[in-house]
Formats: structure tokens, C-alpha cells, sequence
């Protein structure tokens, strides 16, 4: 009688669950005391799991220390800010399903996210439905391009990271050709491919296009062909590991382009700088944010955040998670609250935000703040900005060749 | 293209296989003697890497020291594994022997995941840049120094399974584990031995390629299948097969990646292993098995 004690096992297993979810779950408030004041409560996809684990946590601690400092300066107009964290997983299905519970169940007004724009097209066609703003820190071309009245992003879009690491080749390093080296997977692939249209439009040669593994444990072949094809500069689109091999491989094989530019990615993560040490000296890459950049309170909160977590966050698309909050906040005390929520979203659309820690904020008719890309160079073992001079606390070093290091 | 880019790509080809002979001559003395496959092996690596980068983090220990001792201790965690999981087993269908190894693969993977994090850690080492040069190629001092330690290594094995008295009885093991038995060999002891000698092969490549890429849960699945390729491309078993293999392979991408395309690299090495197993189904120093 093996299988019949095995379906009474899993049987009486699944009454006591029931039982135990059904105790769990509170009762509806029958007398509770009337509220003070309502809550505002903002959700975010954070990719606590999965490939973005590293990312998902610093935009969580990022959000939570933005609530609480709106939270400690009074709230919106005495309403307090609530947060509602929920792990996408780094994948589209968990964050279509986490949207919808963060918008039906948790009745969020508002909700931040994700890192990968994968997830994003997808949970935003979700809060598109239930008409929900969602207020992204991803950065494909198509999520603000779709013209829906209820996505937001305060960052930049992958094009203009194309057109900042091209214009910067080309006006301040002054390369009239250049190579480009990316991952074959889908990001690396997609943003070669517009860095590429880009520098063609603008003048800038191409003179090698070269696709390798992110995986990849050795990158001199590509390396012994960026070399004969001797270009001004090396425009690279890559993850941390191959941004270290691609310097260290660069130095041993004493491959000298006038600068190697990355497009975010691993060349601006702390991991490459520890990686690769005295050989990610003078390289630059594109970001959205950096510490000492010219916007109000950026340095404060990077060093709070490293003194409270006791780890420094990546400068790619992470602070703009501090900022969310903020904007929601000053939506909702333009519109006097957010029970109304169409003027909520209007409000929103409106928000004219002229000196925060990540910049001016002011969205355009597809939601897209004209958010200025900036360019960062490795000096002394960190990241400095040097591009453009606006935001910029110093200029460039010239890259010396690595015989002269 | 001259020469010189001709004899670069060639030594970047023979240095990136010193890594792979290492790893994979792992998996095939595993499967020469055992006939396990051990889909795990990729996380004994991984777990090597991080033994190397506790003792650089602690002590400040040169991974070309910390290797003795990743692989003295991975050599103990391969026979504990041995002794409790695989042992079990041995003489059960091979999706289970699949299923086993697997899973523990993925459990190192997430236990190290949750235990320490997923961000890549790195151990820099002063001489990581240095090369020599001669003729106006570079030789990265590094990666030769694995290549010798390799070679050391891959020796000592070879000698340690022809010429000792234990190397003998292993051998006689995987030839039959019955007979051997009959003769009076302690089979489980030299399964244990065989083990530990492929998890401290994995703890090799592990400690060494630690400081030239990053450390991190799931750097064992950059390896895993490429060693699988090089293992049946040398024949499976065969230690000189894992060698050649690795030879093969390693020169294979790197010339295809600078005279063709980096982005089609694999798919030359892949190339040369189907006509390979066309040409040799059993590898290139494989026996047929029928």
C-alpha cells in the first residue's frame, strides 16, 4: 500500500497548508482605528535573485534609504511613504506576475524598476493595462519609443550612451577611426550594433567589428586583431570579466589605441577597477551618475550609502533608484495626494525637477527626461568625470602608451 | 597579416590550453577509471578559485602558492565525495550517476552563492602584466607558468598511473573492478585515490586561472563544456588524449578567431570536433567502444 500512505501523506500535507495560509492571512480590519493620514505606497521590481542579484540588491537599499529620508523630513504633505519590495528575479514572467501583485494586491501608486529592460518591456505593458506608472531604471531604446502614458525614466536611453562614447571619441580624444569589440549576447550585440550606426553617421571609422564570449577566459586573439587594424580607439561594449581581460591582454600585448571607451557595463564597475588594477588606469567608460559629478547631494548620498551598507554601489544605472521616490513625492504633492489617480499620473508627466542628486528632471511626451550621459576615467584607482564640462569636476589625462607607465 | 601575428596567435593558442588540459584531464581520468561523468567538476574549479582568493584575502598567499593547498584540500573533498555520494552510485543507471553529480554541482554553486556572494572577486598579483618578449611576440608569464605547472602536473599523474604499484592497481580497476577485486586490490580505496587525484586536477585550473580571470559562483560553467569537448575529442580516458585535445582546440580558436571572426571561434573548434567524431568516433586516441 506504498502509493496509497504516499496520496494520504501529500493529501493531509495540503489540508495543513491550507489551514496554515488561511490562519495567516489577517482578517479584514474590522474596528481599526481611524488612519491619521493615508500611506503613499511605492513597489519596485527589484532582481533580488537570478543574474542581476548585485544590482537588485543596491537598488533596493537605495529606494529604502530614499523613503526614509522623505519619510524623516515630513512626508508628502504628512502622509508617510511606504515601500513594497518585490524580487522579479531578473526574469520577464516573475516580473509580469510581481506587477500585477504590486499594483492589485499591494495598491502601489506608483512603481520603480527593473534593471533588465527585459523585464521592464514586459511588467510595463502590465502597469500600461492597469494604468500605473512605472517609472524605470533600464535602458533599452523601445520602452520609452512605444509613446505609453505610463512609463517614466529619468536616465538615458542605450542610443545616447552610443552617441556620448562616439562624440567623445571624436571631439576630445580627436580618433577618426576606431574598433569595436562587444559580447555576442543579446546586450552586447544590440548596442555594437547602434554604437555602430552612430559613429558611421558621425564620421567615425570602423575599421574592425569583433564579438567574443562573455565567458571568455582569454581575449588575445581579439586583441592580436584590434593591433593590425591599428585604430585611434577601442569602443567596447562588455561584462566585468572581459573588461579585465581586455586591458591586462591589451598591456601584455602592448596594443596602444589612443583610449579604450566603454559603454558602461564592466568597465564601470568597482570589479574592474580591484580586477584590473594599475591596467584600468586612463580607461573611460559612459555612465548615468558618479559621485562627484555637479548635481546637489550625489557625493552625500554615495558615501551614506557606503558607510550604512559598507559596500560602494555601481555607477550604471543604480543611483537613479534614489531619485524615484523624490519624484514620485513631488507628483503627489502637485496633484495634493494620490487618491485621484489620473491627475496623479499628470502630475507626474509635469514634474520639473531642477537640481536633484541625478540631475534636472523634466520628462518629454514619451516620459523620456533629457538626462545627460556622462563619461568617467579611471584616475588613481577610481572613477573621475571628465565629460562633458557642464557636469564635469576635471578633465581628462591623456593615455600613455604602456611602455611609459 | 605577417608572421608575427601568425606566431602570437599560435602562443596564445598553446597557453590558453595549458588551462583546459588541466581541467580536463580531470574529468577523463575520472571517466577512464570510473566510468563516471562528472558534471560537478566545473564547481570543484570553482571552488579552488575560492580557496586561493581566502588565502589572498587573508595572507596576501600568491596563487601559484595557495595552488598546493587548494589542491591538497580538494583533493580530501573528492574523496569525501567519493566515499559518500558517488560511491553509491557506481553501479546505478547512468542518468542517476548524471543527476548526482549535477546536483551537487549546483548545489556548490548556490551554497557559495548564499554563503559568501555572486559578485566576482579578484586576486592581483604583481606580475599579472608581465611578458616576455621575443622575436616581437608576447609570452604572458602568467599564463606560462600554468602551462609549466600544467605539464608538471599532467607528468606527475602519467607516472604516478604507469610506474607506481598504486597507479598499477588503479588501472587494473578500470580495466575490471571484479578481477581487480579477485586479485586481493582494495578497489574502493583506489576509487578514492582516483577521486581525489581528478578533484585536486579541477583544483589546479581553479587556483591558477584565479588571479588571470575573476572568481565568482558560476565561473565552473565557462569550463564544463569545453572540457566535455576536449575530452571526446582526445578520446575519453585517454590522459594524452585530454592533452591533445586541449592543444588542438586552444590553437583552433585562437588562429580561427584572428584570421576568421573572434565571434565564430567556437563554432571552428566545434567544426573540427564533429569531423573528428566523424573520422574517429571513439576520439582521436579513443578506443571504440562497441
Amino acid at each position: 500500500m506504498r502509493v496509497g500512505s504516499w496520496q494520504f501523506l501529500v493529501g493531509s500535507l495540503i489540508v495543513v497548508l491550507v489551514l496554515l495560509v488561511s490562519a495567516c492571512t489577517p482578517a479584514p480590519p474590522a474596528s481599526k482605528p481611524a488612519e491619521k493620514k493615508e500611506t503613499i505606497k511605492y513597489g519596485i521590481l527589484a532582481s533580488l535573485t537570478g543574474a542581476w542579484a548585485t544590482q537588485g540588491a543596491q537598488h533596493k537599499n537605495l529606494s529604502e534609504m530614499a523613503i526614509r529620508d522623505i519619510n524623516a523630513q515630513g512626508g508628502v504633505n504628512g502622509a508617510m511613504m511606504e515601500l513594497v519590495v518585490e524580487d522579479d528575479k531578473s526574469t520577464p514572467e516573475a516580473g509580469v506576475a510581481a506587477t500585477e501583485k504590486l499594483i492589485t494586491r499591494d495598491k502601489v501608486v506608483a512603481i520603480g524598476g527593473s534593471y533588465s529592460s527585459g523585464v521592464t518591456l514586459a511588467a510595463m505593458k502590465v502597469a500600461t493595462r492597469l494604468e500605473t506608472p512605472m517609472i524605470t531604471w533600464s535602458v533599452a531604446n523601445e520602452i520609452t519609443d512605444q509613446g505609453s502614458k505610463y512609463i517614466f525614466r529619468p536616465g538615458q536611453k542605450a542610443l545616447w550612451y552610443a552617441e556620448a562614447m562616439v562624440k567623445f571619441a571624436k571631439d576630445e580624444i580627436g580618433a577618426n577611426t576606431g574598433a569595436l569589440v562587444h559580447t555576442d549576447d543579446a546586450y552586447g550585440t544590440s548596442t555594437a550594433k547602434s554604437i555602430k550606426e552612430v559613429a558611421e553617421a558621425q564620421g567615425l571609422k570602423v575599421l574592425a567589428d569583433e564579438a567574443y564570449s562573455p565567458q571568455s577566459v582569454d581575449l588575445s586573439p581579439v586583441i592580436i586583431k584590434l593591433k593590425a587594424a591599428r585604430p585611434d580607439v577601442v569602443l567596447a561594449v562588455s561584462s566585468v570579466n572581459d573588461s579585465k581581460l581586455l586591458v591586462t591582454q591589451s598591456h601584455q600585448l602592448d596594443f596602444n589605441p589612443k583610449a579604450i571607451i566603454g559603454g558602461g557595463g564592466g568597465f564601470s564597475t568597482l570589479e574592474y577597477i580591484e580586477g584590473a588594477g594599475k591596467d584600468s588606469e586612463y580607461t573611460f567608460s559612459t555612465v548615468d551618475w558618479t559621485p562627484d559629478v555637479k548635481w546637489p547631494g550625489a557625493n552625500e548620498i554615495y558615501e551614506r550609502y557606503q558607510k550604512e551598507f559598507g559596500r560602494q554601489f555601481n555607477l550604471s544605472s543604480i543611483s537613479v533608484a534614489y531619485i524615484i521616490p523624490g519624484i514620485v513625492a513631488e507628483a503627489a504633492k502637485n496633484a495634493g495626494g494620490v487618491a485621484d489617480k489620473t491627475k496623479f499620473r499628470d502630475a507626474l508627466a509635469s514634474v520639473d525637477m531642477k537640481d536633484s542628486m541625478y540631475g534636472p528632471i523634466k520628462f518629454d511626451k514619451n516620459g523620456q527626461n533629457q538626462h545627460s550621459v556622462l563619461v568617467v576615467q579611471v584616475q588613481n584607482g577610481k572613477f573621475v568625470t571628465v565629460w562633458p564640462k557642464q557636469w564635469a569636476p576635471t578633465s581628462f589625462k591623456p593615455v600613455p602608451s604602456w611602455d611609459k607607465r | 597579416m605577417d608572421f608575427q601575428v601568425l606566431a602570437q596567435g599560435l602562443v596564445s593558442g598553446i597557453l590558453i590550453a595549458g588551462i583546459y588540459a588541466l581541467f580536463a584531464s580531470g574529468i577523463t581520468l575520472l571517466f577512464g577509471i570510473m566510468r563516471i561523468v562528472n558534471f560537478g567538476h566545473g564547481e570543484l574549479l570553482m571552488l579552488a578559485g575560492y580557496i586561493s582568493y581566502w588565502l589572498y584575502l587573508g595572507f596576501k598567499m600568491d596563487p601559484f602558492v595557495s595552488v598546493w593547498i587548494s589542491m591538497a584540500v580538494l583533493f580530501v573533498v573528492g574523496m569525501f565525495v567519493q566515499r559518500f555520494l558517488i560511491n553509491r552510485v557506481l553501479s546505478a543507471a547512468e542518468e542517476n550517476q548524471i543527476v548526482l553529480t549535477l546536483g551537487l554541482g549546483i548545489f556548490l554553486q548556490n551554497a557559495i552563492m548564499l554563503g559568501w556572494s555572486p559578485d566576482p572577486m579578484s586576486i592581483r598579483t604583481p606580475y599579472s602584466s608581465e611578458v616576455l618578449r621575443f622575436l616581437g611576440v608576447s609570452i604572458s608569464i602568467p599564463s606560462l607558468g600554468v602551462l609549466v605547472l600544467c605539464l608538471l602536473f599532467i607528468s606527475i599523474m602519467f607516472i604516478f598511473l604507469t610506474r607506481t604499484n598504486w597507479g598499477k592497481a588503479i588501472r587494473a580497476v578500470a580495466q575490471s573492478r571484479q578481477g581487480a577485486m579477485l586479485v586481493g586490490i582494495n578497489v574502493n580505496r583506489m576509487l578514492l585515490i582516483t577521486f581525489g587525484f581528478s578533484a585536486a586536477l579541477a583544483a589546479a585550473a581553479g587556483s591558477l586561472l584565479a588571479p588571470i580571470t575573476y572568481v565568482f559562483p558560476t565561473m565552473g560553467l565557462s569550463y564544463i563544456v569545453k572540457g566535455f569537448i576536449i575530452v571526446v575529442l582526445g578520446g575519453m580516458g585517454s590522459i594524452t588524449g585530454a592533452l591533445l585535445g586541449s592543444l588542438i582546440i586552444g590553437v583552433v580558436e585562437s588562429l580561427s578567431a584572428i584570421y576568421i571572426s573572434t565571434g565564430y571561434k567556437d563554432a571552428f573548434s566545434l567544426l573540427v570536433f564533429l569531423l573528428v567524431l566523424v573520422f574517429r568516433p571513439g576520439g582521436l586516441l579513443g578506443k571504440t567502444r562497441v
